[in-house]
């Protein structure tokens, strides 16, 4: 579904540059719930930001469904790949209902009254539905995130990715997301995390890519041989 | 007492009709200013700027924030009509400058209020398929009002008190209105007082909308 080919990202400054990325190939199957993890500072969320196109300087080439993702227009982008970035980033002026039908209205050109259709049906899903005409202010950090989530989601993408899903989150608000997750996986969404959180990963994770200091180190199908966990991957579920 | 209420009684609908013209310069040079200043601070703020675009416009307002609007005033007024080979009345040239002035003060505001806006909520919108110009107008736009109400409602305040300076080249604003009067009924109290009056009325007004905007957007 998506493949990268050795992804090397470097960030530049006048005095010196520090490679993030060292020729990373991977590849995100369709179905399946991908988490790159490793200690922070391994790459993990600008390899993310690659997959979702927000970062573009890169060597290397990341195909989704066998198209480069560079050359996806923005609408193509969208309603492939939805991404629910760390800190949610939601519209602080509009309510949850139009952070929601935003893109739908002005990128997708969809009747408001429609777009609002369609994302109540998501918000319903992710048991919002009671806060759409609430501010992001006034939402728990869970909150946002469901409806960081339902804002992706109402674009229908084939893949999600999220980057660190539950740095944000309280264990109960962890467990919710974990079950909305698994539910979304089960409907046929793919779904592709980062996260350094062990039992969190540990108990949704289908494929495992570990990664330090820009490399990717190990991979683990767990689904596969789920008792094959080895080397650093063993390391780090064992230092958590 | 009784003098000077009759004085004030007889010169009120002059200093009316100096406040007025106060109030249609500064009505227009706010529209210069406000729509000017929005679009260079657009054009000047980091997702934007270019290399050569970025001299262009730091050049513009570093000029016009290091010279007195004195001496912008008495430039438009005198020198521009005599390099360009056109005549401008005191009012249009008044206003052109102040409008000019002002724009440069409103796009650092508006540039500092684009830069004040995380970049997630720009990556926020990338993600979700908009494009730059879609971001700019919907998400970016209206969090800078919010941000740089209180520094825009600032340069407007300040805008309405700087009209007097066109008194200077002839324009029958309020204090020039004011100065008139005086030099005709020898009550510079009376009538000052009066004038200062109206100021303060015409910048109350602007305080009190920008306030009432705010409270609106729950941001008070």
């Amino acid at each position: 579904m998506i493949h990268g080919k050795n992804i090397a990202l470097s960030y530049k400054n006048k005095k010196n540059s520090s490679l993030v990325l060292k020729e990373v190939s991977f590849e995100i199957r369709k179905g399946r719930i991908t988490t790159f993890m490793g200690p922070s500072g391994a790459g993990k969320t600008s390899l993310l930001k690659c997959i979702g196109n927000l970062n573009t300087h890169y060597g290397g080439i990341i195909t989704c469904q066998e198209k480069d993702v560079k050359t996806f227009t923005a609408l193509e982008r969208a309603s492939t790949i939805g991404f629910v970035l760390q800190q949610f980033h939601l519209f602080p002026h509009l309510t949850v209902l139009r952070n929601c039908t935003y893109a739908l209205v002005h990128v997708l050109g969809m009747p408001e009254k429609e777009a609002e259709v369609r994302a109540l049906e998501i918000l319903h899903v992710l048991h919002m539905e009671r806060f759409i005409q609430n501010y992001p202010s006034q939402l728990s950090g869970g909150q946002q995130q469901r409806v960081a989530i339902a804002r992706a989601l109402v674009l229908q993408p084939d893949i999600l990715l999220m980057d660190e899903p539950t740095s944000a989150l309280d264990p109960e608000s962890k467990h919710s997301l974990e079950m909305l997750l698994l539910d979304l996986n089960a409907r046929g969404l793919t779904l592709v995390l980062s996260s350094h959180d062990m039992p969190f990963i540990g108990r949704i994770m289908d494929y495992i890519y570990f990664m330090e200091q820009g490399e990717l180190m190990e991979e683990w199908d767990c689904k596969s041989n789920p008792l094959a966990s080895f080397g650093k991957i063993k390391q780090f579920l064992a230092h958590k | 007492m009784f003098e000077e209420s009759s004085i004030l009684i007889r010169s009120f609908p002059f200093l009316l009709q100096g406040a007025f013209a106060t109030l249609q310069i500064a009505l227009v040079s706010m529209a210069i200013g406000v729509c000017g200043g929005i679009l260079v601070g657009i054009l000047n703020c980091h997702k934007m700027r270019t290399k050569y675009s970025g001299i262009a416009l730091n050049s513009f307002i570093w000029m016009i924030r290091g010279t007195p609007l004195f001496v912008q005033v008495l430039i438009v007024y005198y020198a521009l009509p005599e390099i360009l080979g056109i005549s401008l009345s005191p009012f249009t040239a008044g206003t052109i400058a102040l409008g000019v002035n002002s724009m440069a003060y409103i796009s650092e505001i508006v540039r500092g209020g684009i830069n004040a806006i995380s970049e997630g909520q720009w990556e926020a919108a990338h993600v979700i398929g908009l494009k730059p110009w879609q971001t700019m107008q919907g998400i970016i736009m209206p969090q800078m009002f919010g941000i740089t109400l209180p520094s825009l409602t600032n340069e407007l305040t300040a805008l309405i008190k700087e009209t007097s300076i066109l008194m200077v080249i002839g324009v029958a604003e309020l204090t020039k209105v004011s100065k008139d009067i005086v030099v005709r009924e020898l009550d510079p109290m009376t009538i000052y007082l009066a004038a200062a009056g109206l100021y303060l009325v015409m910048t109350s007004s602007v305080a009190w909308l920008a306030k009432y905007t705010q409270k609106k957007e729950g941001k008070l």
